[in-house]
């Protein structure tokens, strides 16, 4: 029997595959950060609440990671929902299949998301009322983006493996079919996780940084603390990332083990980045650091879009799709995305630099 | 055809998007009309030097924030997802034709949220001016973002000229400016407006201060009465502006989908008399739970008026090219021709033979019917041909669309329109087809 891959739309693709493919690794890219920021920040700042009593530096961090929360989960379903868009325009018969399949844990994200994220105002908005009791719901808000997580690791992986559908889609219960046994979920969903803890400890240090003139003694304290998280995690990457690595299919594996020059250079030039990333926190440079930080996040954007054209490639690839270009449309996006951009800079730079000026 | 299935017991897949759907209107449509709300609430307190009106916006703000911000956004997201899993052949269309008007709107989206943000969390950091702009960045985007979403949802009604041209050449916005699109605008905007009065009330009447609160009542109740004035104005020009089939189905065609549209209307009378009667005319004598009446009485009217707006739209899920199953004019003679199944790539029995003709009949039950239908729960199709014989089932399904005009056709061979014939009769427990006529009567349970 043939595999199960719906037909493309009878519609022809309103940009050409490779503009939206750009568009789609862009702005998950853009999404990366403040998803690290919620999901990584979010057991930091439990670590945090649960050594609250003990140490005032801790608490003060809780308090600070449950200012940036409600913002930062914001931001994250906001810059989420462009790639996803993008997604479902180019993977449509790929990704509404696979959620299909698992569509009761996959439409689970829905309520836990909003659990999680009135959790995190409830965090933020009654932090000295909470008191300790505010580990808890650090926790379960924590406990919340994680499961999020891991579902979407499911179905993203899921969604690249059309051979295993049908036997899914028979047997069993309708619409629970996840993927959680595949071999490459859970290192998968471990890279990510392990990333969003470096993040979120790279976060500290920027802010140790930036409270350091005020505040010497704090701020001393997140730079190291802050270091740690950042260092320890990305060195435990050093293991996750060949687990995650070895998972892979054959032929997807050995595309970025030399088998082509280009994606094994992409992998080569990120880890390189990870590492310089490392030195440079140790070197007290944090701005250079986060250069060095920035761009692996981008580059780990472009891989795992490579990684998602090397399962698909016997089966499918965006720019084989008939394109009918809307290009008004696409010059008007353009326009008015540099328009929104100005608009938010000019407005967050205001509520920067006026702060504290009425008060 | 093309893709799996997934049904949703008891509430079916359509019920469950349209209760996602109606929370997340009567949220978004305040996340339009609460901007304006907030902006030109708080120009006229400091026109007016009023320090209790600041103070009361401060804290609607914080509402605004956690029902907008959270919730509107998360059920936003509820609707993707639902749509994808109910029905990807037309969110996968709708996708083809808009991916560029909604990356646009997610541009409004992005500065709307950030404007929010900034608005809440610059009280006491922006100075007044400011502040006031970024109310009004927020205004204008919420509004523009509504203005986008609305040109997709009508064109899903009146697609209009958008389906005489061939495929490849149907532009954007021949799509998106359709017949409804300015009347349905205008019913929104003016929807949005009064919603952001009615959850004002909600507010206003928490105040404490026993001065301000029937002030902040008054005129919040304001907000809600322009619609009465505007709404069956845009609601007459809506109405003629939909196909005649719909029109129909929504007055008298169908009795509950009439019932329903009757009940939009009678809910939004009773909404403008008691808020009339009630916060405007006696703003002292308002309490909190009637301020919980009257939004309920809102939910009621969002829910009613959306219920009826898909309905209307049946037989179709993109009014004259695809049906509510997904299957598209383009491709209905190709399946009556060559079968469903065979293109059906996720069925399990790909051609009705003698062996396989129940399975095959509820495959195609699976891919035709279960879009609208459960099979024990809502719109029930157990229920729908209890006691039917096969061969009436049979003939029902020849002329299923002149039979029942908000269905669509039965597609594909002869032989599959029998063998769900097949299916459907063994729904009805064995012995209790009606062999002869008085056997009828246990069935029913007619006197």
């Amino acid at each position: 029997m043939t595999l199960p891959i719906p037909a493309p739309d009878a519609i022809p693709l309103p940009a050409s595959g490779t503009l939206l493919e750009i568009l789609l690794v862009a702005t998950f890219a853009l999404h990366l950060v403040p998803m690290n920021l919620v999901l990584g920040g979010s057991v930091l700042a439990l670590w945090s609440a649960l050594r609250a009593t003990r140490s005032p530096h801790h608490a003060r961090l809780a308090r600070w990671w449950a200012r940036l929360f409600p913002v930062a989960v914001a931001l994250t379903i906001t810059s989420g929902v462009a790639p996803l868009l993008f997604l479902q325009v180019l993977y449509g018969p790929f990704f509404f299949s696979s959620s299909i399949l698992m569509a009761w844990p996959w439409l689970g994200i829905i309520p836990l998301l909003l659990l999680g994220y009135y959790g995190f105002y409830w965090y933020s908005l009654q932090f000295e009322a909470l008191g300790r009791r505010g580990a808890l719901v650090a926790a379960g808000s924590a406990a919340c983006v994680t499961a999020i997580g891991f579902l979407f690791t499911n179905n993203l992986v899921l969604m690249l493996q059309p051979e295993k559908w049908r036997a899914l889609y028979t047997t069993g219960w309708p619409g629970v079919a996840w993927n959680a046994g595949d071999p490459s979920v859970l290192p998968r969903f471990l890279h990510f996780f392990v990333a969003a803890l470096a993040v979120a400890g790279f976060a500290v240090l920027l802010l140790g940084v930036r409270r350091r003139q005020a505040e010497p003694e704090f701020g001393e304290w997140a730079i190291r603390l802050g270091a740690r998280w950042f260092v320890g995690a990305t060195l435990a990457q050093l293991l996750v990332g060949p687990w995650f690595l070895l998972s892979l299919p054959e032929p997807v594996r050995q595309m970025f083990l030399g088998g082509r020059m280009t994606e094994t250079a992409l992998l080569i030039l990120g880890i390189v980045l990870g590492i310089l990333a490392i030195l440079l926190v140790l070197g007290h440079r944090p701005w250079e650091a986060a250069l060095a930080l920035g761009g692996s996040l981008a580059l780990m954007a472009v891989i795992r879009d490579r990684v998602r054209a090397a399962y698909l490639a016997p089966h499918f690839s965006p720019q084989t799709l008939e394109v009918e270009p809307q290009t008004a449309a696409v010059v008007l996006f353009f326009l008015l995305l540099v328009l929104g951009l100005a608009t938010v800079g000019w407005m967050v730079h205001r509520l920067f630099r006026s702060a504290g000026s009425r008060a | 055809m093309n893709y799996p299935v997934w049904e949703v017991p008891i509430l079916g897949g359509g019920l469950l998007i349209g209760a996602i759907a109606i929370l997340h209107v009567f949220v978004a449509h305040f996340a339009v009309g609460g901007g304006l709300y907030l902006v030109l609430t708080e120009r006229r307190a400091y026109r007016t030097a009023d320090e209790g009106l600041l103070q009361y916006l401060r804290g609607h703000s914080r509402f605004f924030i956690l029902v907008v911000l959270v919730f509107g956004a998360v059920s936003g997201v509820g609707i993707w997802w639902t749509i994808g899993l109910v029905t990807p052949p037309a969110t996968s269309t709708l996708l083809h034709v808009f991916v560029w008007a909604w990356a646009i709107e997610w541009v409004l989206f992005f500065v709307e949220i950030v404007a929010a943000l900034v608005y809440y969390y610059g009280w006491d950091r922006l100075d007044r001016r400011s502040h006031l702009a970024v109310g009004w960045i927020y205004a204008a985007a919420a509004w523009l973002s509504l203005f986008v979403i609305n040109g997709i949802l009508s064109f899903m009604l009146t697609p209009g000229r958008w389906l005489d041209l061939p495929l490849g050449s149907r532009s954007l916005w021949g799509a998106f400016a359709n017949p409804t699109m300015l009347p349905s605008l205008i019913i929104r905007t003016m929807v949005a407006v009064a919603l952001a009065g009615l959850y004002a009330l909600l507010t206003a009447a928490a105040i404490e201060d026993s001065d301000l609160r029937p002030r902040v009542t008054r005129y919040a109740a304001a907000w809600v009465l322009p619609a009465a004035v505007i709404l069956p104005l845009a609601g007459a020009w809506y109405i003629l502006a939909i196909p005649r089939l719909a029109r129909a189905i929504s007055m008298g065609g169908s009795p509950p989908v009439t019932i329903f549209a009757g009940l939009s209307v009678a809910f939004s009378a009773v909404l403008f008399v008691f808020t009339f009667l009630g916060p405007f005319q006696r703003p002292q004598a308002f309490s909190l739970p009637f301020a919980v009446l009257l939004v309920l009485l809102g939910l009621g009217t969002t829910a009613v008026t959306e219920w009826v707006r898909e309905a209307v739209r049946k037989p179709y899920l993109i009014y004259g090219y695809m049906y509510s199953n997904g299957i598209t004019h383009a491709e209905a003679d190709r399946i009556d021709r060559e079968g469903a199944l065979g293109g059906a790539r996720w069925a399990s029995v790909r051609e009705v033979q003698p062996e396989n003709r129940l399975e095959a009949g509820e495959e195609l039950y699976r891919l035709q019917c279960a879009s609208c239908h459960t099979r024990e729960g809502f719109n029930s199709i157990r229920f729908a041909v209890l006691g039917w014989r096969e061969e009436f089932i049979d003939f029902q399904l020849r002329y299923l669309d002149e039979l029942k005009g908000f269905m669509p056709p039965f597609f594909g061979t002869v032989k599959e329109r029998q063998a769900l014939a097949a299916w459907l009769a063994g729904l009805t427990p064995r012995g209790r087809h009606p062999a002869a006529p008085e056997l009828r009567e246990p069935v029913w349970g007619e006197p």
